[in-house]
């Protein structure tokens, strides 16, 4: 009718039809403003949004929806675990630390599955996840590796990567590196023990059980509780991870050993874990959650997390309470000594370091 | 992870030595530019550290997933293959 009246009608009849469509628009602008101002202002009060993605075996992120938030599962393997280990690790991050998604404002979480052909990874790009299908285009005889969306921590591992950008943000190398892996790791693991409500002691602390097939011999890419101790086959030799500094790799690759001298912190968090006791996620997690947003700078090394661990946890439960001198007894076990007074100063760092030498070689 | 894979010529039949060959030539190895690396690395992506020597010639290039050259990429997927072997 509007288009008739725009052919054929008055030119006052014209006008007025235009200005409608005007008014229309504006309205319908305010809908959609007022729209997304909703989504927003919901997803800031704490409701997770999933989004996963099919990269189709491209690279073009993100690719085709799938599946979004509340809809029903795909029966999709890939889509599935995605949307449910997102879900896990949001829940995690709200549940017991109250954070509103990776950004604490609500973000999107979005994943991209069946990313390219082959593809033995997955990684956190710094807006979203993306996940490889390992080898399972393959013979099962000739895989190494199968999906990566099949373990839980490796979600929660990326995902954690997304909240170290938007809180310390740790830069990639070296130890501020490593530190970066480990508190993924740490918080991949808790994810995995908080679906499985497992404590401490009943935890695996292997992250990424599952990703490799049968044909290795592995029980996972990393263990928390034994570093070095995860895979060791002939195809990808053997895990080269240190659980103590006097073990620490110095290597320019691997941006410096980031994946391999995370190693020592992990083992640090591990048993700080598992000498507190009950679900780590509840102390021990903490810890290190308000460490990581309050304490820690881009560049800090392992002293300077044992320094932070070692304050946050005499904040949280009381100086010499059992809490802080499990955060000392764990950092010591691997080799650093925690000193509360100084976080990431010169002096204090080399006492620690003067005092860590003199209690190795004591013991 | 990392894994580290060696191929030698002198170990492959002639079809895939002219196979290499060709690969090398496309990729243009010797005469690259050395790739501008991103000042904030992705975490967990993959980085790849190639060497090679050819007639006397060497080349060493450190990649990240992101700044890899079209034409280096059928090479890189070439040696991942060979690395898959027993």
């Amino acid at each position: 009718m509007v288009e008739k009246i725009l052919e054929n009608g008055t030119p006052k009849q014209k006008e007025k039809v235009k200005e409608y469509a005007r008014i229309a628009g504006q309205i319908r602008g305010q809908r959609q403003y007022l729209s997304e101002l909703t989504k927003k202002a919901q997803a800031a009060a704490g409701q997770k949004n999933r989004l996963v993605y099919d990269a189709e075996n491209g690279s073009n992120l993100p690719g085709t929806l799938k599946r979004s938030e509340g809809e029903a599962p795909t029966g999709e393997n890939a889509v599935d675990e995605a949307y449910e280990g997102t879900g896990a690790t949001y829940d995690l991050y709200s549940d017991v630390f109250s954070r509103s998604s990776v950004d604490n404002q609500g973000l999107d979480l979005i994943s991209t599955v069946h990313y390219l052909v082959g593809y033995d990874n997955a990684f956190w790009n710094g807006d979203q996840m993306v996940f490889g299908d390992g080898d399972e285009n393959l013979p099962e005889a000739e895989r190494i590796f199968n999906r990566f969306t099949i373990a839980v921590d490796i979600i929660g591992h990326e995902l954690t990567h997304g909240v170290t950008q938007y809180e310390a943000n740790l830069v990639y190398r070296n130890q501020s590196g490593a530190l970066n892996e480990s508190i993924s790791d740490v918080f991949g693991s808790l994810v995995k023990q908080h679906v499985e409500e497992q404590t401490a002691d009943q935890a695996d602390w292997i992250i990424g059980a599952g990703i490799f097939s049968e044909n290795i011999n592995a029980i996972g890419i990393r263990s928390m509780k034994a570093p070095g101790t995860a895979y060791d086959d002939p195809l990808i030799g053997a895990d080269p991870q240190p659980g103590h500094m006097r073990d620490y790799v110095d290597t320019t690759s691997d941006n410096g050993g980031v994946h391999i001298n995370s190693g020592i912190p992990n083992k640090a968090f591990y048993n700080v874990a598992t000498e507190i006791g009950g679900y780590a996620w509840e102390k021990a997690g903490l810890i290190w959650y308000k460490s990581l947003c309050d304490e820690l700078t881009q560049s800090a090394d392992f002293q300077a997390a044992a320094n932070a661990t070692y304050k946050v946890a005499g904040e949280l439960y009381g100086n010499n309470s059992t809490e802080q001198k499990a955060v000392y007894n764990g950092w010591e076990k691997v080799g650093i000594i925690p000193n509360a007074d100084t976080n990431t100063g010169c002096f204090g760092t080399i006492l620690s370091t003067i005092r860590s030498i003199f209690g190795q070689r004591n013991s | 992870m990392i894994t580290e894979i060696e191929i030698d010529s002198k170990d492959l039949d002639t079809y895939e030595v002219e196979h290499l060959k060709t690969m090398i030539n496309r990729s243009d190895i010797f005469n690259l530019a050395e790739p501008v690396k991103n000042s904030s690395i992705m975490p967990d992506q993959f980085q790849y550290k190639i060497s090679m020597q050819q007639d006397g010639r060497k080349r060493e290039l450190d990649l990240n997933e992101e700044n890899v050259p079209d034409h280096l990429r059928n090479l890189i997927t070439y040696i991942l293959k060979k690395g898959r072997k027993k």
